[in-house]
């Protein structure tokens, strides 16, 4: 009796296992590829507060659920900005990410946004972004929102934010400054649901212009 | 002891000094006579400063430069006597030579006194060098035959020669450069007989100094002496750097005489003489050389072929454009790419739709090459040939036509690119309508309203919507009415926001009585474009407008997009006095219900430095959700306000 019981508890437990892999998506690397440095080495004298430490390291590979892709390929591109200083818009979400000259779209001084319609509701497992990787630059007040209102009044997710003094009026953000390299940042977007991307930004060390070269959006359709 | 010995020092200097010395001078060298390194520099600047100041009058010059000599010849400190050696260098004359030319024979200061010398040049100054060449050694002895060479010393020629064979190679090698400096008949002939015997490790420097003699004697107009070194080193025997060089060398001083051997280089030479035949070929003017340029293009290999396209295109002659029309069918991406980038230069009406359809049929580099070009082609004609060309060509030449109209700024294209952003491709559509962007006038005004209310598609309205905002901009008139009306006889909602939109963006103020009629609809959607595009406004002139619409019972999603949109203005940049601008948040603050806006507010206040706004941040630190940001405000402002 004692064995049969032993018996049905392992049955039980291998049913459960197995159910339980069924469930847990497969999580794979994303398919991000990188553009090529366009600058060596680590910038050693920016004179920019709360700037993240350089790893001088490769970022780790990001997993995802099998199946994930760039939501955002080709995707709208609308701006706060009513023209741009340098490209098109939509070069936001154009695939071209090398930054080179002509592959970058160039926005106006002072705080502006840029906000990515996906067309749908996304599950969005990670945000990467590259401002501009041509030389070492820190944008300031790097804020990325999601939400399923194209007017950004209610749902709104906060991902990152690293204006710490409230600039953009969006609130004070706790993320650090970083240097802008060929590796772009990476958000880790936790599977949020949204159809809406929007980021903002205030000028960069080197100027007040705000640059972007490529934003990418990976997840998966929410049905 | 020591003491004695300086004032023995300092009475000799002195006593040497003329009266016609500046005052001063004999304090200073007796200062400079004790001078060593780590020590102050002042006695330095000192003596710079009055030998400078002597300059003016000869006899002071004399003065100074006869005691600077006497200290040479006294037992003053070696670094005292180096920087008495600089200062001759600036001022000295064949006068100071006896005294420098014995410092030769003195290693430790033997550099500065050559230093010296071979700034004060002429011929005591060689004789000197030339008599101290056999008893001087080392890097002393280097340096008096660079300095030999850099006097272009004929004098020295025979003892030069004797030095090439000298095991001591860095010696035989400044001989030899010393040689090439000369330049002379018997400079050449020392260096060609030298190279005759030469030991291998011995050529390179010797090849290098006849290549270097050959670049001199042409200088000189010794052209002949000049050919029969290239001559000699172009032979086969020769390394291919070497021949290169010589071929060079042969193609820029022959000018048409050189043909025969550039043509041989490019049919028999390396890939490496090849290149340089071709560089040499685009440096000799007239028909001859462009025959021979041309006529090779056939015998090249592929990459002889590129390299000849280039330099087709770089020399700039109308007789190359059939051949580069030739290379533009070739197989060869390479040779096409070169050909369009050469064509950007002799191409000129004719070239535009081929050149077009090079773009529409390729990808990359070479596709990159084509748009260049047809956006650089020079000529009367060719920004009419763009334009004719628009509505004759294919779907995807016309895209690439319409983005060299906008590339090339061709305001009379307006007229056609009206007309193809109604057609039914859409990339033609799209790309006319971008183009209209850029060469749209003010005077299209009307009609890119036309375009805006007929556009097909979400893409193309907002294309639409930017080339008109674009050509507002430029207008010196308002086309408020124009607007108005159009907006009236729209029936489409979304067109009716587009131009909503670019009124707000505009900031088109006598378009406002119409935004006030729309906000008083009941039609929450015209309501909400209303309220984005008066966000949009460049002043803060529709602020009220928007704190009305805040304040209103009703949709409060209305209501929040008004406030944001009313701080938005608010925030702007403008003439308005902080304490003003703190008033006007005042009144969102008191109807802001929500954290975000409360921040936006926040924001708002830190950059209107007031005691309003100092107050108003106060106020928000006892609410829990925005207590951070007001604390942030409040403690900018503090500063801001103390700083004033």
């Amino acid at each position: 009796m004692a064995s049969m019981k032993t018996t049905l508890s392992m049955i039980s437990l291998a049913l459960a296992a197995a159910a339980a892999c069924a469930q847990t998506p497969k999580l794979e690397p994303l398919p991000l590829s990188l553009p090529k440095p366009l600058f060596e080495g680590t910038p050693q004298n920016l004179k920019v507060p709360n700037l993240e430490k350089p790893t001088g390291k490769m970022r780790p590979a990001f997993l995802a659920p099998s199946g994930t892709l760039n939501v955002a390929r080709g995707k709208p591109v609308s701006s706060s900005a009513s023209e741009t200083s340098v490209g098109e818009f939509e070069m936001l979400t154009d695939g071209e990410k090398s930054g080179l000259d002509g592959t970058y779209v160039e926005l106006p001084p002072g705080i502006q946004s840029v906000t990515i319609d996906l067309k749908e509701r996304c599950t969005i497992y990670a945000i990467a972004l590259w401002h501009f990787h041509k030389q070492a630059r820190v944008y300031f007040d790097v804020i990325v929102q999601v939400t399923d209102d194209p007017d950004f009044l209610t749902n709104v997710r906060t991902l990152f934010n690293n204006d710490h003094d409230n600039t953009a009026g969006l609130g004070a953000g706790k993320d650090l400054n970083y240097v802008e390299t060929a590796e772009g940042r990476l958000i880790d977007a936790k599977g949020v649901i949204a159809r809406y991307v929007r980021l903002w930004s205030n000028g960069n060390n080197i100027n007040a212009l705000n640059h972007y070269v490529e934003v990418e959006v990976y997840g998966k359709p929410a049905h | 002891m020591k003491n004695r010995f300086f004032l023995v020092l300092a009475g000799v200097v002195a006593g040497t000094v003329l009266a016609q010395s500046p005052a001063g001078l004999s304090e200073v060298l007796t200062q400079v006579a004790r001078y060593e390194y780590g020590h102050s520099r002042e006695p330095l600047s000192k003596l710079s400063d009055l030998v400078r100041a002597s300059l003016a009058s000869p006899s002071q010059v004399q003065a100074v430069e006869a005691a600077l000599d006497r200290l040479l010849d006294s037992d003053a400190t070696r670094d005292g006597k180096e920087a008495v050696c600089r200062e001759l260098s600036v001022m000295g004359s064949e006068r100071s030579v006896p005294v420098l030319a014995r410092l030769l024979g003195q290693p430790p200061i033997a550099e500065m006194a050559r230093y010296a010398l071979e700034r004060i040049g002429g011929p005591a100054a060689d004789a000197a060098l030339l008599d101290a060449l056999a008893s001087a050694a080392g890097n002393t002895r280097i340096g008096i035959v660079n300095t030999l060479g850099r006097h272009r010393a004929r004098t020295a020629v025979e003892k030069l020669k004797g030095m090439l064979g000298s095991p001591d190679a860095a010696l035989a090698a400044a001989a030899a450069d010393a040689l090439a400096s000369i330049a002379d008949a018997p400079a050449q002939t020392a260096l060609s007989a030298a190279l005759d015997k030469a030991l291998p490790q011995q050529r390179v420097f010797l090849t290098e100094a006849l290549l270097r003699c050959a670049e001199r004697l042409a200088e000189t107009n010794d052209r002949p002496g000049a050919l029969a070194i290239y001559r000699r080193l172009y032979q086969p025997g020769e390394s291919e750097m070497v021949r290169v060089a010589a071929l060079r060398g042969l193609g820029a001083i022959s000018g048409e005489s050189a043909l025969p051997v550039l043509t041989a280089a490019l049919k028999d030479g390396s890939p490496t003489l090849r290149a340089a035949a071709v560089r040499s070929l685009l440096a000799i003017p007239g028909a001859a050389a462009m025959k021979v340029m041309v006529d090779s293009m056939a015998e090249l290999p592929a990459d002889g072929q590129v390299q000849m396209i280039a330099a087709l295109g770089d020399r700039g002659d109308p007789a190359a454009r059939p051949v580069l029309d030739e290379a533009l069918k070739s197989q060869n991406v390479a040779l096409r790419i070169e050909a369009l980038t050469g064509l950007q230069r002799l191409g000129d009406a004719s070239s535009v739709l081929p050149v077009a359809q090079r773009a529409a049929d390729t990808t990359g580099e070479e596709q990159s090459a084509a748009r260049q070009c047809l956006y650089g082609l020079r000529g009367a004609d060719v920004d009419r040939a763009v334009v004719e060309s628009i509505p004759r060509a294919e779907p995807k030449v016309r895209v690439e036509l319409i983005r060299a109209a906008a590339e090339r700024n061709i305001t009379q294209a307006a007229d056609t690119l009206l007309a193809a952003a109604k057609e039914d491709d859409a990339a033609v559509r799209r790309e006319a309508i971008r183009a209209l962007r850029d060469v749209a006038g003010p005077e299209r005004v009307p009609a890119l309203i036309g375009l805006l209310l007929n556009v097909r598609g979400n893409a193309d309205l907002t294309e639409a919507q930017r080339a008109l905002f674009s050509a507002l901009k430029r207008s010196s008139q308002s086309h408020g009415p124009e607007l108005v009306t159009a907006y009236r006889s729209a029936n489409d909602p979304e067109k009716k926001s587009a131009l909503l939109s670019v009124m707000g963006q505009a900031g088109i103020n006598d378009t406002l009585p119409l935004f006030r009629d729309v906000l008083k609809q009941a039609d929450d959607e015209a309501r909400r474009a209303a309220i984005l595009a008066l966000s949009q406004w460049p002043t803060a002139e529709p602020a009220g407008d928007l704190l009305t619409v805040a304040g209103q019972p009703g949709s409060s999603a209305l209501q929040i997009l008004a406030l944001r949109g009313y701080i938005k203005l608010v925030s702007q940049p403008g003439d308005r006095a902080p304490s003003e601008t703190a008033k006007m948040l005042e009144r969102a603050l008191r109807i802001a219900r929500q954290p975000e806006e409360k921040r936006a507010i926040l924001a708002a206040l830190q950059k209107a430095p007031s005691e309003e706004s100092l107050r108003l941040a106060r106020e928000e630190l006892s609410d829990a959700s925005v207590a951070q940001e007001a604390k942030i405000a409040v403690a900018a402002l503090e500063q801001a306000l103390n700083r004033k």
